[in-house]
């Protein structure tokens, strides 16, 4: 494995833990997180979140990461997966920037 | 080979029937499995899913029995509510995967014809309280109604209000004069419907939904395995080939680790509190690839895991694909190789799922 790969998965790692943290805590989900798998719907059929869980989700994740989410771009909300995909290239976005 | 009641219409359609747990399954229709994609996809698809495996679950203690013998929650199911979940042999391996219905004073658990057999050994096994179990497969017809605008089939049919229909839950209706189960449950990431009617009405059914909805297009079943890779949709047949846990394969939302018993639940709660030995994981490339073409996974050379399930999307214009992969591999986002005949293809991995489907989209009015 190339160092660029661990590292890769290492941020991957680290992003779905807290990820997954904020939603057992905001949604006070009664899940440990190695119960809770990345690619699973947060909606409908998965973990079955409704609208007023998704507001709750989204407030947490900008409040832990300090920005600012699409709520109209409904790819981001897939999966955990998903929102992590989207916090991974808001990090590259703001990077280039720097 | 047992002949679906509504065998005649598929077969008016151009259908190719295939032999399935003895039934004669409709593959594909003359419209070929690129049209009913696109039918599913864009309008509405409707195929015949009789085979599927029903039995019916009553007497004092059913409820019981069948939380003991699923892994979700049966205690909490609220009437007129489904339960989709699983059943695990005691090393903690797939059985099937199952619906559970709970239909007032009875219950209606439906399972993939394949696995009957060995569902119902499961629910003999655990039946220590005399409840009766008996198998309805034949006395109904399975109607499966999905696409973004599948929804307006149930309203035109049994004047329903669809909107208050949510996903996994039913009602009982009467269409074609026959009382009726009309569920909102889909397979393919669209709205999706299964319509279980007595078999003697299934036909007029059937007619009567063409009818009113000439946009409705008969479909195979050959083209749902495809259209569930798409939205990552679980596939019992494709996904677990060599009896991967159901951890391994994602499925842990199909699980209520609260429950105090189940058959499996010792080896699956080892095994979650162990780590992961691998994990399911989808990918694509960019070149088609021929079915049984894709094996190993590699890592400059290292085998670190295998290919399941895999297929050419049209709607994503690449090659889609699950894999297992080792720990620490399973992961979106990493460019690895696949093996093939013709050599080493580049794949990445990515978040599921591959396509968003249209009905997510769509306002229901």
């Amino acid at each position: 494995m190339t160092s660029q790969m661990k590292l890769a998965i290492e941020r991957r790692s680290e992003l779905t833990a807290k990820v997954k943290n904020i939603l057992i805590d905001r949604l006070s989900l009664k899940a440990e997180p190695n119960e809770i798998t990345e690619d699973a719907p947060l909606f409908g059929m998965g973990l079955a979140l409704d609208s007023i869980d998704a507001l709750v989700l989204i407030v947490g994740i900008e409040d832990e990461f300090d920005i600012s989410l699409n709520t109209t771009d409904h790819q981001i909300y897939r999966s955990i997966n998903t929102l992590v995909d989207h916090l991974i290239g808001t990090e590259a976005a703001k990077a280039t920037h720097v | 080979m047992f002949k679906s009641p509504l065998h005649d219409i598929f077969s008016a359609a151009g259908a190719v029937f295939e032999e399935r747990a003895g039934y004669a399954v409709a593959q594909h229709t003359a419209a070929g499995i690129d049209a009913e994609a696109e039918m599913i996809r864009g309008s509405i698809g409707i195929w015949d899913h009789s085979d599927l495996g029903k039995l019916r679950i009553t007497g004092h203690g059913a409820r019981e029995l069948l939380d003991r013998t699923v892994t979700g929650d049966i205690d909490g199911l609220p009437e007129n509510s489904i339960r989709y979940t699983l059943i695990l042999n005691e090393s903690g391996h797939i059985v099937s995967d199952v619906q559970v219905y709970n239909n007032f004073d009875e219950f209606l658990l439906t399972c993939t014809a394949l696995k009957k057999d060995e569902v119902l050994a499961a629910l003999n096994a655990a039946n220590s309280e005399g409840v009766t179990i008996e198998d309805v497969t034949s006395k109904y017809a399975a109607i499966c109604i999905e696409g973004p605008e599948a929804w307006r089939i149930p309203s035109a049919l049994a004047d329903l209000d669809i909107r208050s229909l949510r996903l996994l839950t039913f009602e009982q209706v009467t269409v074609a004069g026959a009382p009726s189960l009309l569920s909102r449950i889909g397979y393919c990431g669209e709205y999706g419907y299964v319509l279980l009617i007595p078999v003697d009405s299934a036909a007029e059914a059937l007619r009567q939904i063409l009818e009113q909805t000439p946009q409705a297009k008969l479909c195979g079943r050959a083209i749902q395995d495809l259209l569930r890779l798409e939205v990552r949709s679980f596939n019992l047949m494709k996904d677990v080939p060599k009896g991967e846990s159901p951890l391994q394969a994602g499925l842990h939302w199909m699980i209520n680790f609260q429950k105090p018993e189940f058959p499996g639940r010792d080896a699956i709660v080892a095994e979650k509190d162990n780590g992961l030995a691998r994990k399911l994981v989808a990918f694509e490339c960019s070149a088609p690839v021929r079915q049984n073409h894709l094996d190993v996974v590699r890592d400059e050379g290292d085998p670190i895991g295998y290919i399941v399930n895999y297929d050419w999307s049209e709607r994503r214009g690449k090659t889609i694909g699950l894999a297992y992969l080792n720990d620490p591999y399973g992961w979106p986002g990493l460019d690895l190789l696949a093996e093939t005949p013709g050599g080493l293809i580049p794949i990445r991995t990515v978040s599921a799922p591959f396509i968003q489907a249209a009905s997510n989209r769509v306002q229901v009015s």
